[in-house]
């Protein structure tokens, strides 16, 4: 994943009109954002659908990236007001999700397998799963994206100390569930 | 899954076709702009007539919740029982209307309506702000017998609405006492210390906004189910039905603080499948989950689980593992 190349390619994608820019965005982000959304949607393949939606809003309405936090920050944050909007919109339709909506394990397997290396973070992973979506949210941004807490505060539209209590509440259920399963790690 | 390249290439025909769109709109726009503005010219000058100077007035002033009721995450008729204050506070530009109260019991509804000239500017900033949330940071409280108890909020961060124009949003924010009801009459007190979007950083701007307003509860078309079902130490206690929320209370032993294995979960005749409740609180020994009026029809099925006894390959998820796992469970049929 680039530092922050992302703002250089959104720039020439959104200023010089050059497509490429947009096409190294999706290769960079999209599967890390497909997983930040499904911990708000519990599906994949809609989770897929939002980021698809969230990248090509960035081609239509092409905001203004100020730079002020990292580009990864932005681009979430976007994702999640997408999110939101996406759930909004299910629960004013009360649309019943059969059985047959349910996640697709092999679908998720398959970019579990592309994006998350580690075998200690692949445990961590399915553990995280069982947890409620707000903790799912932020254990996936502070572990895996590796964002400040402040970058969570922006993301998740917290407060810093909001976010340093929810962290700490997260950690705490995710270190339980881990122990069900008998795994023990120290930095948890 | 789609590859990368799949994606983009979907991203990019996506935006072609809108941008195409956007121009073919843009030019019915051009056309049926300049036809209806000859209209207008003609007509106002055929009868005199000259246009008023354009007021700001909003008139959703006293009717915010049907205003704005149908795009809630707690949807429901809210306006049929809240009753209009219309309160105003002004300070650094920024005027919050407290416009409508409804108390139903066990919570208390409250729509605003904030107004600032700055907004616009803040929006323009393309900083990612949702619009359908305004924060504020301040403090809630009740104050009766001369006690004053401060209120718990919950849903989405501050005030959940829209933006009715490009300098006033209309939103409604939910509070509570957590498992206590509240008194049948009280002051509420809201000391607001400053007000704003949220986004990729959130802008705010600080004052003072406060307000003391005397509210009287309203219990009618609310219902208290006493449900009382104990199994192992499990109970689920009562369900309280009012016209935008069911609230169900339960208390359980103290095996369960700081993990997330108690859950109660909830079906209806409306959604057979799928867990109706929307969020829950759960001290050591006892909680309350909240779910949407508009999820339950005539009846509804409560099931209290512990998540840490489900095996491998079984999920909350499916409503057949749930029955198979409930500790206590209740049927309530609704009035």
């Amino acid at each position: 994943m680039p530092m922050d190349n992302g703002a250089c390619s959104y720039r020439r994608f959104r200023e010089d009109g050059d497509e490429s820019g947009l096409v190294e965005i999706i290769r960079d982000y999209k599967d890390g954002l497909i997983y930040f959304l499904n911990s708000f949607v519990g599906d994949i393949n809609i989770a897929e659908e939002l980021a698809e939606d969230t990248f090509v809003l960035l081609g239509t309405k092409k905001p203004r990236d100020k730079q002020r936090g990292s580009f990864k920050t932005w681009l979430y944050t976007i994702g999640r007001n997408v999110a939101i909007d996406f759930l909004r919109k299910r629960t004013q339709k009360n649309r019943e999700i059969s059985i047959d909506d349910g996640i697709e394990i092999s679908d998720e397997q398959n970019i579990e397998g592309n994006y998350i290396r580690k075998e200690r973070d692949v445990i961590i992973h399915r553990s995280m799963r069982k947890l409620k979506p707000e903790y799912q949210q932020i254990l996936w941004l502070v572990y895996f994206e590796e964002l400040s807490n402040k970058e969570c505060a922006s993301i998740m539209k917290k407060t810093v100390h909001g976010i340093e209590t929810l962290a700490y509440r997260a950690r705490r259920a995710l270190k339980s569930e881990l122990e069900q399963e008998e795994f023990y790690f120290e930095d948890i | 899954m789609k590859t990368y390249e799949e994606m983009a290439e979907s991203v990019l025909n996506r935006i072609r076709i809108y941008e195409a769109e956007k121009k073919e709109s843009r030019r019915a726009i051009r056309i049926g702009t300049a036809i209806t503005a000859a209209a207008i010219v003609v007509i106002m000058t055929l009868f005199n007539i000259s246009l008023p100077v354009y007021a700001r007035g909003i008139p959703i002033l006293g009717s915010v919740f049907a205003y704005i009721q149908d795009n809630l995450d707690f949807m429901g008729l809210y306006s049929s029982y809240a009753y209009e204050v219309g309160e105003k506070t002004r300070d650094r530009d920024v005027e919050i209307t407290l416009s409508e109260v409804y108390c139903d019991g066990y919570n208390l509804f409250i729509s605003y309506i904030v107004e600032s000239d700055k907004f616009d500017a803040m929006l323009k900033k393309d900083e990612g702000y949702s619009s359908s949330q305004l924060n504020y940071y301040g403090k809630n409280s009740i104050i009766y017998d001369g006690k004053e108890k401060e209120l718990e909020g919950f849903g989405v961060t501050g005030i959940e609405g829209r933006f009715v124009d490009d300098r006033t949003f209309a939103g409604v924010e939910t509070l509570s006492l957590g498992e206590e009801r509240f008194p049948d009459a009280f002051t509420l007190r809201i000391s607001v210390s400053s007000v704003g979007l949220i986004g990729i950083k959130q802008d705010m701007i600080s004052g003072k906004w406060q307000f003391n307003i005397p509210v009287e509860r309203n219990d009618e078309d609310v219902i208290t189910y006493d449900i009382n079902v104990t199994e192992n130490g499990h109970t689920i206690d009562k369900a309280v039905v009012s016209p935008i929320m069911i609230t169900i209370y339960t208390s359980y032993p103290d095996l369960y603080f700081g993990t997330v294995n108690y859950r109660v979960m909830t079906y209806s005749d409306i959604s057979p499948l799928k867990d109706t409740s929307q969020m829950g609180e759960f001290a050591a020994t006892s909680g309350y989950v909240k779910i949407p009026r508009d999820r339950v029809g005539k009846g509804m099925d409560i099931y209290v689980i512990d998540a840490s006894k489900i095996k491998e390959g079984e999920s909350t998820d499916d409503r057949d593992t749930v029955e198979k796992y409930a500790i206590v469970s209740a049927h309530i049929n609704l009035q």
